[in-house]
């Protein structure tokens, strides 16, 4: 289940919030511990049950590495703790991509490939693993006590806002709150409004512009009957049409992304969770390495505490530092899907960062916030371009058009809607460049509000919300022309 | 701090959320619906194995998607944005439907016809092989029309003018369709049926006539089929045609006072974009026709194979005092018989198609241009099989 779908807006989010209001207060994480594996389960059913056994396996782990002195034993139960959820990741996720490139080895050689059954990707498995993982690091260092409760632990995992698509709430983050939380009314309605605005970032800006970009690039899951047109229609892209569709995919990204994020927040927040934010302003950013604190910054957090500082981060040498640097941006981008693309993406952003830590940092600095957030912007831009087309032959050609300087034919296929989406999405995404935008920010974001203006952006929230709703079905109803009139 | 307005705004917030629920579920509200017709999404199977095989999810999503609380306010209420905003058009994108900057619509269809005289509904280029297939049916059109001759049937074609014909100073100029016009289909055809001898009678050259003498539009600027006039026109022409044809004496058809008003299917296309206000557009007028009661006319039986362009006939001119029967066989797919609403439908495989042909004193095929692709949809050549057949029997008997 999606939040951005009618199931979930019309008939799962009201039912649950209303038991889960109704019931007292220490049954609540029962509820939501329900509700969630309902919501898993409506998405992944096949999956379910390994994901209950494997967390029922994972808490009695982490409980008795607690439990027990001996320092050996508790790192071996603290690996095989981390194997379950890590191993469950490698099989799901990258069991296909392996067998793949495995039998494409193979091939070289002139063997007969192995024959394998290609294996379906559970949804949301890269999140709740890293969380698997936060649970079992942070217990094992000390930093939270284990959870009492298996329900609670499980709560941690599954718990429906953040399951899906983040953000990666550490254990450490949520600790407290799953045993004791308060959500005031007016948490409750700023969580609702919150909600309104992720769900308005995505239907209202990400999928206007997303519908755009797939009609130029085809699908993000390409069918391969469809490589060999749209790879003659990139190779003769003019070069204001590429820019534009990669302009366009940049933000539809964003904006999808960061709407997901603001959608769980505000759900966790109308129950009293306070979930860690997920973006701030990340194409204000003034170098890649700004960008990556500002982009996705729970991942980003979960890889400078769980690979970066634990591979030695900077304490081992100048050397070693890069390749540390590069190494988790490589698996970053491998966490992001199970495809070479993927690998790209993510070793192109530590190949920036590592400049950026040689001398591109201080350059940026140099040259002031203008020039520098447009060269970022412009060089995520570019970047962007691996991560949204898989085919590496077809991204290429899609760069090369990029800088072929070529502006011989315009067929970018927008229209006065995805245009103006666009203006606005710039101007959302650049608006904390400037002092009223920041202060506009905070204000709607972060500050407690009157009555008065609680009024006022309610009723917006709720036209915005009514509009996303109009807008999820209308653009999917298309009827035909009946003849018999 | 809870304070009484925030605890009274969360209650809101309840009732907003739940609103669409519970109006799907009680239908407390009546609205208008939408206009148009869509795939209905079947109520879904509450099974263990459709929601294991995911089935269940993807059915109940499409299920709500058609019947969710407010669904044709909110769809109206979103078109009516995106088109005030941007004159944005999903549905119009989506069946690539052409609206012109001083709001003329057009099919694509008959966008394409006109510039390109592509074969649309065939997928193909008007190739070749497409002029042999117009040949061969104007062949086998000429073979039955000189079988039937012994029965006392008369066949023939009525070539009905599109939109783009007799409007095509409204055509957009400016479309990815913008080509250089070529031959089209219509006028390959109807050189063909003239020059073999085939009955016919090609409507879109009155209709030129008539354009510019008559003070009324005969294709509608929102619609895709011609007007009611149009239509009265056209089957009062229609009737000469066939006394003609005959040497007979037919009950002749007149028309009312005209007089504005916009019908619903003069607004065929607009009404699919489900908009709160309507389009801006030219008037439309309406007249009632009559027909001379004279018992000394002949009433003849008329079979016609067509396609929707003959419902305005149907609706709107006194056919069945025209005629002694008018059963109608929709693309040669479904057949309509002479109950009052055309509610009686037959499949057409169900019919003996040789004898209601001989039946029969006229049997027309009235195609548009756009339709023009399909040609007699499978008649001619089912009709001429069993006429062989027939010719056949009673030469062996």
């Amino acid at each position: 289940m999606v939040f951005s779908s009618n199931v979930f807006l019309l008939y799962f989010m009201p039912a649950f919030f209303l038991v889960y209001f109704l019931m007292p207060k220490k049954t609540r994480n029962y509820v939501l511990l329900m509700a969630s594996l309902i919501f898993y389960a409506w998405g992944a059913p096949e999956f379910i049950i390994q994901l209950v056994v494997s967390l029922i396996a994972n808490f009695f782990l982490v409980k008795w590495m607690c439990a027990t002195q001996n320092t050996r034993k508790r790192k071996w139960l603290c690996g095989i703790s981390i194997a379950i959820p890590l191993g469950l990741l490698f099989v799901y996720k990258y069991g296909n991509f392996t067998m793949e490139n495995l039998n494409a080895l193979i091939g070289l050689t002139g063997h007969a490939p192995l024959s394998w059954k290609r294996i379906m990707l559970p949804i949301g498995i890269s999140f709740f693993s890293f969380q698997s993982v936060t649970y079992t690091l942070d217990t094992y260092r000390g930093v939270n006590q284990p959870l009492k409760k298996l329900s609670d632990y499980m709560l941690y995992i599954t718990m429906f806002p953040q399951l899906i698509a983040g953000p990666i709430v550490r254990y450490c983050d949520v600790a407290d709150q799953i045993r004791m939380r308060e959500s005031s009314m007016a948490d409750r309605l700023q969580g609702f409004y919150r909600f309104v605005i992720g769900l308005s970032k995505k239907i209202l800006i990400a999928d206007v512009i997303g519908l755009c970009v797939d009609k130029m690039l085809g699908p993000a899951a390409l069918d391969p009957s469809q490589v060999g047109d749209i790879m003659t229609r990139i190779a003769t892209l003019d070069t204001g049409t590429a820019w534009l569709v990669a302009l366009a995919y940049t933000f539809q990204i964003y904006f999808d992304f960061a709407g997901y994020s603001d959608m769980a927040i505000g759900l966790g927040r109308i129950m009293g969770f306070k979930f860690p934010e997920n973006f701030d302003n990340p194409y204000t950013s003034r170098s890649i390495t700004e960008f990556w604190r500002r982009w996705h910054k729970t991942l980003g957090a979960f890889i400078m505490n769980y690979l970066y500082i634990p591979l030695g981060g900077n304490r081992k040498g100048t050397g070693r530092m890069y390749l540390n640097l590069w190494l988790c941006f490589l698996l970053s981008g491998l966490w992001h899907g199970a495809s070479w693309n993927f690998v790209i993406w993510g070793a192109l952003h530590g190949f920036f960062i590592c400049l950026d830590k040689l001398f591109l940092g201080k350059v940026m600095k140099k040259i002031g916030t203008v020039p520098s957030v447009i060269l970022t912007f412009i060089t995520v831009c570019v970047i962007w371009v691996f991560f949204r087309i898989e085919n590496l032959n077809m991204a290429w050609t899609f760069v090369t058009r990029m800088f072929a300087f070529d502006f011989s034919g315009f067929v970018f296929e927008g229209n006065a809607m995805v245009y103006t989406t666009m203006v606005i999405a710039a101007l959302f995404s650049f608006l904390t460049l400037s002092g009223w935008g920041k202060k506009l920010e905070q204000k709607v974001y972060y500050t407690d509000y009157s009555d008065r203006q609680h009024i006022w952006v309610w009723i917006v929230a709720a036209i915005m919300f009514i509009f996303c709703v109009a807008a999820l079905n209308a653009t999917s109803f298309s009827p035909f022309i009946y003849f018999r009139f | 701090m809870n304070s009484r307005t925030q605890a009274i705004l969360f209650a809101l917030t309840a009732l907003l959320l739940f609103a669409f629920a519970i109006q799907q579920q009680t239908g407390l509200f009546k609205f208008k619906e939408l206009n148009g017709v869509v795939d209905s999404s079947p109520r879904p199977e509450w099974t263990w194995h459709n929601f294991i095989d995911g089935g269940l999810q993807d059915s109940t999503e499409a299920y709500l998607q058609q019947n969710f609380g407010f669904r044709e306010p909110l769809t109206r209420f979103y078109n009516q944005t995106e088109w005030t905003l941007f004159r944005y058009s999903q549905v119009a994108e989506d069946q690539r439907i052409v609206i012109t900057d001083d709001n003329w619509i057009f099919e694509p269809a008959t966008v394409e016809e006109y510039y390109q005289g592509r074969a649309y509904y065939n997928g193909e280029d008007f190739t070749d092989n497409l002029l042999k297939q117009f040949e061969a049916e104007a062949q086998r059109l000429l073979q039955i029309q000189k079988m039937l001759e012994p029965y006392g049937t008369h066949l023939f074609v009525a070539l009905l003018p599109g939109k783009e014909q007799i409007c095509p100073e409204h055509m957009p100029k400016n479309t990815q369709y913008f080509k250089e016009k070529k031959i089209t289909a219509f006028d390959f055809y109807s050189k063909r049926l003239k020059e073999l001898g085939v009955n016919h009678i090609n409507l879109a050259e009155c209709f030129m006539e008539m354009k510019g003498k008559v003070s009324y539009p005969l294709f509608p600027q929102t619609g895709t089929h011609w007007s009611n006039l149009a239509a009265i026109h056209s089957a009062d022409t229609l009737i000469r045609y066939m006394e003609h044809l005959s040497d007979s004496n037919m009950v002749n058809l007149t028309t009312g006072s005209i007089f504005q008003r916009t019908l619903k299917p003069d607004a065929d296309l607009e009404s699919l974009m489900n908009l709160i206000w309507p389009l801006q557009k030219a008037p439309n007028f309406l007249a009632e026709a009559y027909y001379d009661y004279d018992t000394t006319a002949w009433r003849p039986r008329l079979l016609t194979i067509g396609d929707s362009f003959y419902w305005n006939i149907l609706n709107f001119t006194p056919v069945w005092d025209v005629f002694e029967s008018v059963p109608y066989w929709y693309y040669f797919s479904t057949a309509y018989f002479d109950d009052d609403d055309l509610k009686v439908t037959h499949k057409i495989s169900d019919l003996d198609v040789l004898q209601e042909v001989i039946d029969a004193d006229f049997v027309m095929l009235s195609y548009s241009t756009v339709a023009l692709y399909k040609m007699s949809n499978g008649f001619s050549e089912a009709l001429l099989a069993k006429l062989e057949q027939k010719q056949k029997l009673s030469t062996v008997n």
